[in-house]
Order: C-alpha cells, then sequence, then structure tokens
C-alpha cells in the first residue's frame, strides 16, 4: 500500500491549495508549473515564489509548450538550486530530466516532484487560437471516464507511460473523480512529508489497476494504428525519402527535442555543409541532386543518437512546419531499441 | 537582421506557436532600412550600413528624444 492523500475538491482546486500550502509554510521556497499568460489559453512554464502568484497557475493544464525536461536542465546545468522547489509536470518530462541528469546535464538536488496519471496533452498550435481553452471540459471529461481526449498529440494518443515513475507526489486523474476529489499518492518519504499537515484524508490506497490497464488497453490500440501507418509509410529507402524529403532543415525538431542536449551540434556545423566539389562528386553518379542533400543524413543521425533516450514527448511533432510525423518514427524506433537493451 | 531582412517570410512559416514574426521584422526592417536608404540585396556596391562610419548622420534619430 502506498500513503495518500485525499482532498475533498476538485482535482485543479486541490492542487492549487497543496502548492499555497507548501509555499505559506515554507516546505518549498518555490513552485515550477504552467501558468496562463493569455486569455486565448496560451501558457508557460513559470517559477513562482508568492503564493499570490500562483492564482494563474494551470500545474495540470494539457498542454507542453516546451518539454519541462529541457527546462530543468537548462535551470540547474551549471549549479543545483540551494532553495528546495517542488516541480509540476508530466510523467514523459520527468522522464526527460532524468535521462538528461543520467546524461550529467542537470540536478535533481532540491527537487520535488509532482506529477500525475497523465491524459496527454494537445498539440501547441492549439493553445494559439483558443482550442485547448474552449475543449477544456471536454478534455477533463474524457479523463475523468477513463477515455482517451480528442485531438490530442499523436504521441499522447498512443502513450503507455502515462504514470510516472519517480514523482514524489502523484496526482491521479485517469478514471477518477477528478471534479470532487483529488486523489494524491505520496510515493516518497519526501512525498509524505511535504503532505504533512496540509488539510485532508491521509490513506493507505494503490492506484486503481483494473482502470489503469482499461486505459493502457485504448492507448495499445492507438499505437498499433499509428505504427501501422508508419510502417507502410516507410518502407524501403523509397519510403525514407517520400517521408523525410519534405524536410526543410530548419532543425526545430532538433530545438524542442529535451534529449538533444549539444550545444555544439554536427549538423549545425560548418563542417557538415555541401561543398560544390562534395555535390560535383554525387553529380557525377546522377544528374540531379536535391539542395541541401543531407535531409535524411540528418533525421537518421539524430535518430541514431536519440532512440534509446527518447521519452515520446512529442514535441518535435509539434514543431515540424511541414507534417513529418517526427515523434512517431522516433517513439516507433525508440520503443524498438529500448526494448533491446 | 533588420538592415539585412529581405523580408521572404520563411520564419513566420516555420514558427509553431503563429508568431507573425515575418510582419513583425518586416516592418521593423522597412524603417531602419529606409534610415540609410538601403534595399538589402539592392546591389552588391552598395556597403553594409553599419560597416560605413560617417562622423555626422542620423540627427533626426538623436533630436527625437531630445
Amino acid at each position: 500500500m502506498t500513503k495518500a492523500l485525499k482532498i475533498n475538491k476538485n482535482v485543479e482546486q486541490g492542487i492549487q491549495d497543496l502548492l499555497t500550502f507548501l509555499l505559506e509554510n515554507g516546505k518549498v521556497k518555490g513552485v515550477f508549473t504552467l501558468k496562463k499568460i493569455s486569455k486565448d489559453g496560451a501558457v508557460a512554464y513559470s517559477l513562482i515564489t508568492k503564493p499570490d502568484e500562483l492564482k494563474d497557475a494551470v500545474p495540470l493544464f494539457p498542454l507542453m509548450p516546451v518539454n519541462a525536461g529541457k527546462l530543468l536542465s537548462r535551470f540547474t546545468l551549471k549549479e543545483n538550486t540551494t532553495k528546495p522547489i517542488a516541480v509540476v509536470v508530466k510523467p514523459c518530462e520527468l522522464r526527460a530530466f532524468i535521462e538528461l541528469v543520467k546524461l550529467e546535464q542537470g540536478s535533481l538536488k532540491n527537487l520535488f516532484f509532482i506529477s500525475s496519471t497523465c491524459g496527454g496533452v494537445h498539440p501547441i498550435d492549439k493553445s494559439v487560437d483558443g482550442t485547448v481553452e474552449k475543449n477544456l471540459s471536454k478534455y477533463w471529461d474524457a479523463v475523468k471516464k477513463g477515455e482517451i481526449p480528442a485531438e490530442l498529440r499523436p504521441a499522447c494518443r498512443s502513450c503507455e507511460e502515462f504514470i510516472p515513475y519517480t514523482a514524489d507526489m502523484t496526482v491521479d486523474l485517469i478514471g477518477n473523480n477528478i471534479d470532487k476529489q483529488c486523489m494524491i499518492f505520496l510515493n516518497t518519504k519526501n512525498g509524505e512529508e511535504l503532505a504533512k499537515g496540509m488539510d485532508g484524508e491521509f490513506l493507505e490506497k494503490e492506484i486503481n489497476k483494473g482502470k489503469i490497464d482499461k486505459f493502457r488497453g485504448k492507448r495499445e490500440v492507438e499505437k498499433k494504428k499509428l505504427f501501422d501507418e508508419l510502417e507502410v509509410k516507410m518502407n524501403g529507402m523509397d519510403g525514407l525519402i517520400e517521408i523525410f524529403g519534405k524536410c526543410i532543415s530548419c532543425h526545430g525538431c532538433m530545438r524542442v527535442c529535451p534529449i538533444c542536449y549539444c550545444k555544439l551540434c554536427e549538423f549545425d556545423s560548418s563542417d557538415s555543409e555541401y561543398k560544390p566539389s562534395n555535390y560535383e562528386i554525387e553529380l557525377k553518379k546522377r544528374g540531379g541532386v536535391r539542395v541541401p542533400p543531407g535531409t535524411i543524413y540528418f533525421q537518421l543521425g539524430r535518430l541514431s543518437h536519440i532512440a534509446i533516450s527518447c521519452v515520446a514527448c512529442g514535441a518535435c511533432d509539434d514543431v515540424c512546419p511541414v507534417d513529418i510525423p517526427v515523434a512517431m518514427i522516433f517513439k516507433k524506433v525508440g520503443e524498438s531499441v529500448q526494448k533491446n537493451v | 537582421m533588420s538592415l539585412n531582412c529581405v523580408s521572404c517570410g520563411a520564419c513566420e512559416d516555420a514558427c509553431p506557436v503563429d508568431i507573425p514574426v515575418a510582419q513583425v521584422f518586416s516592418m521593423i526592417a522597412d524603417e531602419t532600412q529606409k534610415m540609410f536608404d538601403y534595399v538589402s540585396g539592392r546591389s552588391l556596391d552598395e556597403p553594409l550600413p553599419l560597416v560605413v562610419y560617417k562622423e555626422e548622420e542620423l540627427h533626426e534619430v538623436e533630436d527625437a528624444n531630445d
């Protein structure tokens, strides 16, 4: 059995209260959470130290403007925080950060993690036209019923890793009566220590396995569908050319990828520029060549670097201006590589 | 950037959150290039405005803040 805290309020209010409690009682000195930055639903991660500032915080908002793992890595790369901070992130953001810490790109010191059983997030372009805000009640309705919400990132729609592994606290969202109650599992000693003194009922409980398995089943079906589609599209070299040929080499996928942490990338360096003499060699073999020619090399190069650590957050998909299903490709390859080590 | 911007719009195409980057750059570029009677990429013979030193210039900008 795991210790749990049940707050008899809707889940959003419950989390707000918990974060306010942590700040007001000096249990943490800061809160790292999503916060509203405009009326039409745009959100950004923020570091909050005054309880008043929490009023615009939306810790569980179904959007991921940036994978927080990347932000936390940049925050703690040169020095760890000396003050305790409560960090509210999605499970794949937490996994990305753990991966980065293992790659010596950040520090976990003095950070306490609050995550949730995650319903998934909408693509980022839905945040700018007000769609997310408009469909918010539908999203929470689906999560409550243990259904996959509509219009999610493909990576989220097909995600089976929706339970956090290393969070100090896990807010149980999927299949839960989140309108009426906020159920928080206290997974670690730190989690228990932080929650001590908070208004609510302290219980011994487990996450409902039946509900979770049912939800995972739905995600598996989605995943199979998306993977099968890819299988057809990506068949052989012609398939790769078809799918990656559209790439405009903006390298946006690389910039937003939490795992792509190198400050100096081979693909950005002048060494990987094609000189006229390089073109000449290629043009001796065939009569025409794409300019720039390295799009497949870039994509496959990145794939080989990232696959072992890819957390399938879907950030790359969101920013691709030519709609290459980058995330699903990386997820598919990532899964088969990670399974086999 | 604004003195060299050719207002091609590529930045706007690639912005995932629909910031009108090209419009903003193009608007500022219009002003700054006018200031130097410069059109980005018009001629190889026109020196880049920021590498030309003139002791007396841009009084209208300086005086605007007086």
